[in-house]
């Protein structure tokens, strides 16, 4: 067993340190058409992926 | 003719249970023994906690199916296995007890051939004082643990309509929980529930986890390429959190749970208190307890079982420290060293070891995320075993049986963050390997190139898509079989 390093032991404690994702990235996760274009790409990485998982 | 057995009808039992009866002839037996009369798809039943599907919606009866495809079914709860038979019975066999309202109690032997162990897990919420149900917290486990919660949510929104700030508490009710994918689906759902009510700015919302930071999920977490980086998923989770104004604690063991208070430790040893007007923890879990018997009727269950409850197969359970832990201590056939006969697949096998670096609290209390074995690699432990058996009735005892390591598997996940069509959005991941393999992959121990993510309305649909898709598969509709596990 490894002792901890660090402790985060509070709720809200890490809430400001972290990455926030730009007005326009946010815009995305939810724009149709773009959304289109990452529905295929993702479909296809699952694919390959449940292709590499049945052998 | 040979009888296969399958105990239990998740993922693994049920996938397991109809590639036998597809692929083998009907002088052939497969008999499923299950304690529930409904299958469940269980990724679902976080819509069902928040009240946007019913029991209905991710359930349908087993007895039709089963009838429909040729299984036979037994709704009842294996108690032992006699996997050498006894004085009186030559047979390896199993006893169940039944279940249904009409024969509850009643307890019968089954021979068999063959058999899976496909029980899954015992949701183990006396691990944690008052954690449960049927004490201070809710649960999305089952579908009517999900319902009871989504009745609850309702009733808290209500009260924060009217003017009342509340404390919403998520995550996992122990340090040796798995699953904080659903608790990270659930909390990020109830946040978009209770933002869609117009009440966010009444709600404190908190995620508790046994994770030694978010995004491990039980995995050790992933590490993902992203714009010439390669960037550790906590970086992303955190992002995810910090957006939505959802609070965390990580690390955390839960020692009990008063009415409206928990109290948690800490790595660093601290004991805590966190109050609150609703939460919704996960348990640990433990193997079925099955128990088992030689021929002599001598308890033999710790040589099939880990203390755990699991079920030991062809993995290396030699205990080892972190540093020494290989890839090839994984299973890859699922099978009982002891008898050969016997699998087990989807969470019912006992893992070698964790996956993520197990910890202790200054206090020597464990905190160790066990590795997850739900979703698709369960499907594909089920198929894999079922392909075993049919190798072996058809070509002998020599035949060779098929592999499907976690070492050598992957998994596409797909993590729900509200449900809306427009404005709903989910994180879709890939990794390969489920395992970490630092000698196939030195650096970060998975191939970067299928190991994935990314959060968007895209995620949600196919989450959408996949709940109809895999109801469809499980129901055995024509061309079930074409749809991959």
């Amino acid at each position: 067993m490894t002792q901890p390093t660090h402790a985060i032991t509070r709720p809200n404690e890490a809430l400001k340190h972290a990455m926030k994702a730009t007005p326009l990235v946010l815009f995305l996760r939810t724009f149709f058409l773009y959304q289109i274009v990452r529905f295929v790409f993702i479909n296809l990485r699952m694919l390959t992926m449940i292709w590499k998982s049945h052998g | 003719m040979a009888r296969v057995v399958v105990l239990g009808a998740g993922v693994a039992g049920h996938t397991a249970a109809m590639i036998l009866r597809r692929k083998l002839s009907r002088a052939h037996e497969v008999v499923v023994v299950t304690p529930n009369r409904l299958w469940n798809w269980i990724p679902s039943n976080i819509w069902v906690g928040v009240g946007l599907r019913t029991k209905e919606d991710v359930t349908f009866e087993l007895g039709p199916v089963y009838a429909r495809a040729g299984v036979r079914y037994e709704q009842a709860k294996a108690v032992a296995l006699h996997p050498a038979g006894d004085a009186e019975e030559p047979k390896p066999y199993v006893v169940f007890e039944r279940t249904d309202a009409e024969h509850r109690g009643e307890r019968e032997k089954l021979t068999y051939d063959y058999l899976i162990n496909a029980t899954g897990p015992k949701l183990n919420f006396g691990a944690t004082p008052g954690l449960g149900p049927e004490a201070n917290t809710h649960s999305v486990c089952t579908f009517d643990h999900a319902e009871k919660t989504a009745l609850a949510l309702g009733e808290a929104i209500e009260r924060m309509k009217k003017g009342e700030k509340l404390t919403f508490l998520i995550g996992t009710g122990h340090g040796t929980c798995t699953c904080q994918g659903a608790a990270f689906e659930y909390v990020f759902n109830l946040e978009f529930e209770i933002r869609r009510a117009g009440v966010r700015d009444q709600a404190r919302i908190i995620f508790i986890t046994n994770e030694n930071e978010l995004g491990d999920f039980g995995v050790d977490g992933m590490q993902l390429r992203v714009g010439g980086y390669v960037i550790p998923g906590k970086i992303f989770a955190e992002s995810l959190f910090a957006e939505r104004g959802v609070e965390w604690i990580i690390g955390a063991h839960v020692r009990k749970v008063d009415p409206g208070k928990v109290e948690y430790e800490t790595l660093d040893g601290e004991i805590h208190e966190q109050e609150f007007d609703f939460a919704m923890l996960l348990p640990p879990f433990r193997g079925a307890d099955l128990k088992a018997f030689d021929a002599e009727g001598k308890d033999v269950t710790a040589e099939l079982f880990a203390p755990s409850g699991f079920m030991k197969v062809d993995a290396d359970y030699k205990p080892k420290p972190y540093e020494e832990w290989r890839a090839e201590d994984w299973p890859k056939t699922y099978r009982s060293p002891k008898y050969p006969n016997v699998f087990a697949a989807g969470i019912a096998f006992a893992p070698p070891h964790a996956i993520s670096r197990p910890r202790s609290t200054k206090n020597g209390t464990i905190v160790a995320p066990a590795p997850p074995r739900t979703g698709m690699p369960s499907g594909v432990m089920g198929r894999t075993v079922a392909l075993s058996i049919v190798e072996l009735i058809e070509h002998g005892a020599t035949a060779k049986v098929h592999e499907a390591s976690l070492a050598n598997m992957g998994a596409a996940c797909v993590a729900s963050a509200g449900a809306s069509f427009w404005s709903g959005t989910a994180a879709s991941m890939t990794m390969f390997p489920v395992v970490p393999d630092y000698e196939r992959y030195p650096q970060y121990g998975r191939d970067l190139g299928h190991t994935t993510g990314e959060i968007g309305s895209a995620g949600h649909w196919i989450k959408e898509i996949l709940h109809y898709v895999f109801l469809y598969k499980a129901k055995g509709h024509p061309g079930w079989w074409l749809i991959p596990e």
